[in-house]
């Protein structure tokens, strides 16, 4: 028995009805020691009723399935009972989960981007006529004050005024919503699929446009923007962090609050620190806001994934995230190097392309 | 056609739209800032119809890009089948490069506009495209005159030589 499990490409272990460690294959020693879990331990990380699962298993001939986030890593385990012992086979999904994850995200992106163009597009036609329409209303109200003699007609004089108003009125209204289809074009960036030079800032002020509504009165928004230089990136994806990570920056502020977005260069990268006066990061959850799953947001609000795809996106620019958090609020720091390699450059294509699925 | 015959004549533009209010603006447009005559068509279809009945009156042409029985490009190539000479517009607030690139190559597009229009551009292109048709009327009736006073030249070469002869 022991010989068969030792050599199996799984990690397995076996235990007595009593959670007590009684064979533990190669795989598995490397799995724990991996993870920093004493061999003997394991029970010890798995929640309590595992106690009477296992002894389910070794008495009654049960059979149990779970699935445990520790440190990091996703088990999968199954439990089945062997003779008076329960075997327990462990598969270690981290990668395939996260994977399917950065899937997920990457297909939510491309549709957003599709719907952007889409929507972009289907707002362009009913765009020219209301711009042009106000356009050609205050030339007749022009042509209509050269026409009747408005001295002697004050009424018709204010109703021209109030014309003109309206039109003005209209325009910048009309200017307004093609700066938001402009953002929501750029934010996405669906043209763009590719790795391009371009001036983070852009992508900044398009996220910050996007999420207006969600800053109005409550949150003051402070924009300290260093002069730097184009970055070579994939510029859809860092909009994308820059939303995950400003939108968390809205939430985390209860009331009223600011937020500071603030870039400068620092030797051969640059920075973007995103600060909130938010309530904070408790201390304990520092250290999993970018695990895959982890949110504190509540069902239906967060989905865990922002931070983490944030994360994974900025590794792959070679660049890293750092977080300071306190009670009075917490910073985001994102560091993009200057300059890149070609092995980044392949590895991201490779994403890009998959991930597109067109 | 001299010029000033065309003086007196109303240039008319043929614009095809699917969208009816596209059409009404750019029609309110110029009967407040320009003396042309607007003839409008939410089917281009429609418009190539009416155009084989009446060919001679058209001086430019304004389409859509996306229609639902015929893209824009497809009408102007039907367009310039007909008259070559007609400065042929594309309107679309399908934003493409690619696209536009194709369109000025494979149309000969004199004009290509993006969706939302801007009302003074879009006067000043029709108002060049008009001038462009204008001259090239006019080198062609200058072309034809040219050959006819050649025609009669040669006829007096040929007279005066059979005198001398």
């Amino acid at each position: 028995m022991v010989e068969v499990t030792e050599i199996f490409p799984f990690p397995i272990l076996e235990c007595d009805a009593n959670c007590r460690l009684t064979s533990i294959n190669a795989r598995c020693r490397d799995l724990l020691d991996e993870l920093g879990i004493p061999h003997d331990q394991f029970f010890r990380v798995l929640p309590s009723r595992y106690a009477s699962i296992i002894k389910k298993v070794v008495k009654e001939g049960e059979t149990h399935e779970g699935r445990k986030r520790i440190q990091g890593h996703v088990l999968r385990f199954a439990c089945i009972p062997s003779r008076e012992l329960a075997l327990i086979f462990i598969n270690d999904v981290t990668r395939e989960e996260e994977f399917q994850t950065q899937l997920i995200q990457s297909e939510k992106m491309a549709s957003l981007g599709l719907l952007a163009a889409g929507v972009a597009h289907e707002i362009n036609t009913p765009m020219g006529a209301i711009r042009s329409n106000t356009d050609i209303l205050s030339r007749a109200v022009r042509k209509m004050r050269q026409l009747i003699d408005t001295q002697h007609n004050r009424e018709v004089n204010k109703l021209l005024g109030i014309l003109d108003e309206v039109c003005r009125n209209n325009d910048v209204a009309a200017e307004r919503i093609m700066s938001i289809v402009g953002s929501l074009k750029n934010f996405a960036r669906l043209d763009e699929a590719d790795r391009k030079k371009v001036n983070i800032h852009e992508g900044l002020d398009s996220t910050l446009t996007l999420v207006r509504h969600e800053l109005t009165h409550r949150i003051q928004l402070v924009k300290q923007y260093a002069e730097l230089p184009e970055i070579v990136c994939f510029p859809n994806q860092l909009n994308q962090v820059f939303m995950n990570i400003v939108v968390n920056a809205i939430q985390a502020i209860r009331e009223h609050g600011t937020i500071t977005i603030k870039t400068f260069r620092d030797h051969d990268s640059v920075k973007i620190a995103i600060s909130d006066t938010g309530t904070g990061i408790a201390p304990e959850n520092l250290g999993r806001i970018f695990d895959p799953g982890f949110t504190t947001k509540g069902v239906g609000v967060g989905t865990g994934l922002g931070l983490s795809i944030s994360y994974k996106i900025v590794q792959n620019h070679r660049g890293k995230i750092d977080v300071e958090s306190s009670g009075h609020g917490s910073t985001f720091t994102i560091t993009l190097p200057l300059k890149d390699s070609n092995e980044s450059r392949t590895k991201q294509a490779q994403h890009t392309h998959d991930s597109a699925g067109r | 056609m001299s010029r000033e015959q065309s003086k007196h004549n109303i240039p008319t533009i043929l614009l095809v739209d699917d969208e009816e209010m596209v059409l009404t603006s750019i029609k309110s447009f110029f009967a407040i800032e320009g003396e042309y005559n607007v003839l409008t068509y939410t089917s281009p279809a429609q418009a190539l119809a009416d155009l084989d009945q009446a060919p001679h009156s058209i001086d430019l042409v304004i389409s859509d890009y996306l229609m639902p029985e015929m893209d824009g490009l497809k009408f102007l190539t039907k367009v310039k089948e007909r008259f070559p000479l007609v400065p042929r517009i594309l309107l679309t607030g399908y934003a493409d490069k690619k696209n536009a690139i194709n369109a000025i190559n494979n149309v000969g597009l004199y004009q290509y506009l993006e969706k939302p229009w801007d009302n003074d551009n879009l006067r000043l292109v029709v108002r060049n495209g008009l001038e462009k048709t204008l001259l090239l009327r006019q080198l062609q009736y200058k072309i034809l005159e040219a050959e006819r006073a050649q025609r009669e030249l040669s006829d007096v070469h040929k007279d005066v030589m059979r005198v001398f002869a």
